[in-house]
């Protein structure tokens, strides 16, 4: 039999907590919890075992986790966008439930992951943070069975066949969903609402913004595309707010704050100018993928003022004038790894000749004209290499050890090359004229801008 | 950009403005200075507190055990002390307004009370 008051035992709720926590707080907030014993003569009451739990649970919700967290979406996303190609091989109804499956749990992986940094914002109580993670994972649960009624009932009625109870509950399914979204969204946004002085009129408010606000994330995370790339990007905000150390001890804190940095070396005038090869490449990248770009556009007519050899007419304009495009904006590659490397100390060479190379990637499958098989293979192979080849620079940023953070940058990278190298690198050679100028502009805006005033008084001469 | 400062930071950063405490003191002396009104739980000081020192407003003074129970000593920093003063001049332009308001108020006739300010 258990014994009355067990769940009440402050030892025992500390469980709760994570153990980089407990190690780093427990012994004091057992040692408060003691005090305040001693002092009223009684233990914990119901009410304060619980909140003890929900704070417990809450620790959890850190930047870490939202890491790992952003990093399962992730890959419950790419899932969720492979699954579809799945449809040769397996019944189309186990494909169908499949995606909604990877999907929903990709949008619930990547909601907690924002609630990680909603929390580390301080926009939520514990309390708070619970019940939206309780009621997140409830709205994509209910989400899965929404989408297939949709999905099952438009089937039918395109079939002109009567729809069934299932189909048709679709939009109670979704109402239940949208229901549960606004209750998890509200918190957070009462608690960014904190101006509002009243209570009532802040969690109002709160509902009222959670409503529409659930509608817009449930019909923008339909987009596969769109789940990754906000998994990138809280995968990069939760790394960038994870604190240094946040798993050491307070002796550890005490240690690295003690230890004294050595001053920074004195700025000078040519550690803010831009290396000078910069300016040549890209003015020779803009002169070469200017008439590139025009001809990709303009191919249909009268071009032989961009100085086009007339023998490739004969060829698809646009494929031509992109692929010739790719090829002509490398040398904006090294100049825009020269502007990096100037904050960024290691591997930009390697990751330069990777975007090169993915460049180079592009120029063979635009070549391969509108109907090459497997041009479009190759550029989300080149997508991929140059995604790796940008996430690689950040890999001294990201936490755990070198095989985690090389695995990180893999997966992140295919992830980011997907997402935006691909369409990117498609559109490369017609928007490398900008780029160009925007190299140029960079560059020349030092030199024309005025020297600053120092403030400090001038002494009279003579 | 500084945070808003939620109710139990406030009466947090209050309590050891006047002077570095341990967390149970904290918690009695809260108690007082908001005569009841604010009750803070264990679990709710603690987490004002780590949230307080995350963000620079308080640092830990000093930590002991006593009678076998360990104690951290708390104190307020100088950007604690800005954060607090801000947050109390707001509250002083708000009561300021509410007062004045109350003061232009025409008295009415309620039979409970008789004559009062509406």
């Amino acid at each position: 039999m258990r014994r009355r008051g067990a769940g009440r035992d402050p030892q025992r709720l500390l469980r709760w907590y994570p153990r980089a926590w407990r190690r780093e707080h427990g012994a004091v907030l057992l040692g408060l919890l003691a005090e305040q014993a001693a002092d009223r003569g009684r233990g914990l009451s119901a009410g304060e075992a619980w909140s003890m739990r929900l704070h417990g649970i809450a620790e959890w919700f850190t930047p870490r986790a939202g890491a790992v967290l952003a990093v399962g979406g992730l890959l419950a996303g790419l899932l969720a966008v492979a699954s579809p190609f799945a449809v040769d091989r397996a019944p189309e109804d186990v494909v169908v439930v499949a995606a909604a499956v990877t999907g929903a749990l990709a949008s619930a992986l990547t909601s907690l992951s924002v609630l990680t940094l909603v929390r580390d914002a301080g926009w939520t109580t514990a309390v708070g943070t619970v019940v939206s993670a309780t009621a997140l994972l409830g709205a994509w649960t209910v989400s899965v069975p929404a989408g297939l009624a949709w999905s099952v009932g438009f089937d039918q009625a395109d079939a002109g066949l009567p729809r069934t109870p299932f189909a048709s509950a679709w939009p109670v399914l979704l109402a239940v969903a949208v229901a549960l979204g606004a209750v998890a969204l509200a918190p957070a946004i009462a608690g960014g609402l904190r101006r509002i002085p009243t209570t009532a009129g802040r969690w109002a408010l709160a509902v009222a913004c959670g409503v529409p606000a659930a509608v817009l994330i449930a019909v923008t995370t339909v987009a596969p595309g769109g789940s990754l790339l906000v998994a990138v990007v809280l995968l990069v905000l939760c790394i960038a707010r994870q604190q240094p150390g946040t798993s050491a001890t307070r002796e550890d804190h005490q240690v690295a704050t003690a230890r004294v940095d050595p001053p920074p070396s004195p700025r000078t005038g040519d550690a803010h100018r831009p290396p000078p090869a910069v300016l040549p490449l890209a003015v020779v990248g803009f002169l070469l993928t200017t008439p590139c770009a025009l001809y990709a556009v303009l191919g249909g007519g009268d071009t032989s003022w961009t100085g086009f050899p007339a023998a490739l007419e004969a060829l698809p304009p646009m494929n031509t004038g992109l692929a010739l495009g790719a090829l002509a904006s490398l040398p904006l590659v090294p100049a825009a790894a020269l502007l990096v490397s100037r904050r960024v100390r290691r591997g930009v060479g390697l990751a330069a000749t990777l975007v090169c190379v993915a460049v180079q990637g592009q120029a063979v499958s635009a070549g391969m004209g509108p109907d090459g098989d497997g041009g479009f293979l190759v550029v989300v192979a080149a997508g991929a290499l140059a995604g790796v080849a940008v996430v690689s620079l950040l890999a001294p940023r990201l936490p755990g050890p070198a095989s985690t953070r090389r695995l990180l940058v893999a997966v992140i990278g295919v992830a980011t090359g997907w997402v935006v190298g691909v369409p990117v690198l498609m559109v490369g050679p017609l928007i490398a004229p900008f780029i160009a100028l925007g190299l140029a502009v960079h560059v020349l805006r030092p030199l024309t801008r005025r020297p600053r005033r120092t403030g400090q008084p001038q002494l009279a001469v003579g | 950009m500084p945070r808003d400062l939620t109710e139990p930071a406030f009466w947090v950063l209050t309590a050891l403005s006047e002077a570095p405490r341990h967390g149970y003191a904290v918690l009695g002396r809260v108690e007082e200075l908001s005569a009841g009104q604010s009750p803070l739980r264990v679990t709710t000081l603690y987490a004002t507190l780590e949230r307080l020192e995350r963000d620079g407003r308080i640092r830990v003074v000093s930590e002991e055990v006593v009678d076998g129970r360990a104690r951290r000593t708390y104190e307020v920093t100088v950007e604690g002390r800005q954060v607090l003063s801000q947050e109390t001049e707001r509250l002083m332009v708000r009561a300021r307004a509410a007062r004045a308001s109350l003061g232009q108020a025409r008295p009415v006739w309620t039979r409970a009370s008789g004559w009062a300010h509406a």
